[in-house]
């Protein structure tokens, strides 16, 4: 009798642990099944329309991936594909308090806060010209020159029409924002200023 | 209850039916605990590395003022990133890969600028060939940089 009272007591509490330790598991680090299209997040254009449906299987990786979820909880439901600079595939990757873009090779992250200040950009620059020796060890030094040419990727929210670029020498280029993204070029470029009726301040990108 | 098992035991008349509750017990307790494991494993997988990334390395991680930059060990990778995580303004962090035969994987380097705290940038990799991740400052800059594979 208490043999199997025992047995029955021993199934019971390894049932409820099996139980306590999935909903721990699971409610501590997995994304909600539910899109988090927040009121701020629908300030990007991209967000008032429909989630994307079919994924390039790269970013839908990329976006599942165990170290994106720790940093940035990204929810690949929620994935929205926009036509960006000359009409290519980007998407916006949203997360907990962050957003993500992905120009088709690459792209950034930031928080959602700096994203809506026009601060989701990322800067491409030309790699460096080495000395035409191959490195022999992860941390080799070489000859090496630098370009200041960039180009500039980013996302905008919804406001912004167009993106100007102000260089160190007082030049200055302007781009068109196409389905909330841009891409601009320039030299030695110091600062953004955004053009449009609802505008985030201009962002430094140089002291 | 217990004074006749241990007279059975005794006796030796009836030992088959004790070491057959105490392997239905065994099994009862493998079971439990093969579920228990197996529901962790379910659950902590946004944890635990999944197959979407082998491995990775770090490339860097403090402040680098050589434009040169530095390399990781050499592996088919599916990402390399790069976190600008100083303050200073003006200082971007870059990432790029070279591949085997000393050519740059990408024609450029994607750089997370001083405009954001933490600002992240990242490149993916189509895992199709060996190369060097690569990270480097336009001129110096604060920086965590890793390759995954």
């Amino acid at each position: 009798m208490s043999t199997s009272r025992n047995k029955t007591l021993t199934l019971l509490g390894l049932t409820l642990l099996c139980v306590f330790g999935l909903a721990y598991a699971t409610g501590s680090e997995a994304p909600s099944a539910e899109p988090k299209v927040t009121a701020s997040l629908d300030r990007f254009e991209a967000f008032r329309s429909p989630a994307a449906g079919e994924l390039p299987s790269q970013l839908r990786d990329f976006a599942a991936a165990p170290d994106m979820q720790q940093r940035f909880g990204l929810d690949v439901s929620a994935i929205r594909r926009i036509d960006g600079v000359g009409g290519k595939a980007w998407y916006l990757l949203p997360g907990t308090d962050s957003l993500c873009f992905y120009d088709g090779a690459g792209g950034g992250c930031t928080s959602l806060e700096e994203a809506l200040a026009g601060k989701l950009l990322v800067i491409l620059r030309p790699p460096p010209t080495l000395d035409g020796s191959a490195p022999v060890s992860p941390a080799s030094t070489r000859g090496v020159t630098n370009s200041d040419d960039v180009i500039i990727r980013g996302v905008v929210p919804a406001g912004v029409t167009s993106v100007r670029a102000s260089g160190a020498n007082g030049s200055s280029t302007t781009a068109a924002v196409s389905g909330g993204a841009y891409e601009i070029s320039g030299s030695a470029i110091q600062s953004l200023a955004f053009v449009g009726p609802n505008t985030p301040a201009p962002v430094r990108l140089a002291p | 209850m217990t004074a006749h098992w241990r007279q059975s035991c005794a006796l030796g008349t009836v030992l088959r039916p004790r070491h057959e509750a105490d392997a239905a017990r065994r099994r009862v307790s493998l079971v439990a605990l093969v579920a228990v494991l197996l529901a962790f494993w379910v659950g902590s997988g946004y944890v635990w590395p999944s197959s979407a990334n082998a491995g990775s390395d770090v490339i860097s991680n403090g402040y680098y003022y050589n434009p040169a930059g530095v390399f990781a060990p050499r592996h088919s990778l599916n990402k390399v990133d790069v976190t600008n995580t100083g303050s200073s303004g003006g200082n971007t962090a870059c990432e790029n890969a070279l591949n085997a035969n000393g050519t740059w994987a990408q024609s450029y380097s994607y750089c997370a600028g001083p405009v954001s705290p933490w600002n992240y940038a990242y490149h993916l990799f189509c895992a199709c060939q060996l190369r060097r991740g690569w990270n480097g400052p336009n001129t110096a800059a604060w920086m965590v940089g890793v390759q995954y594979w």
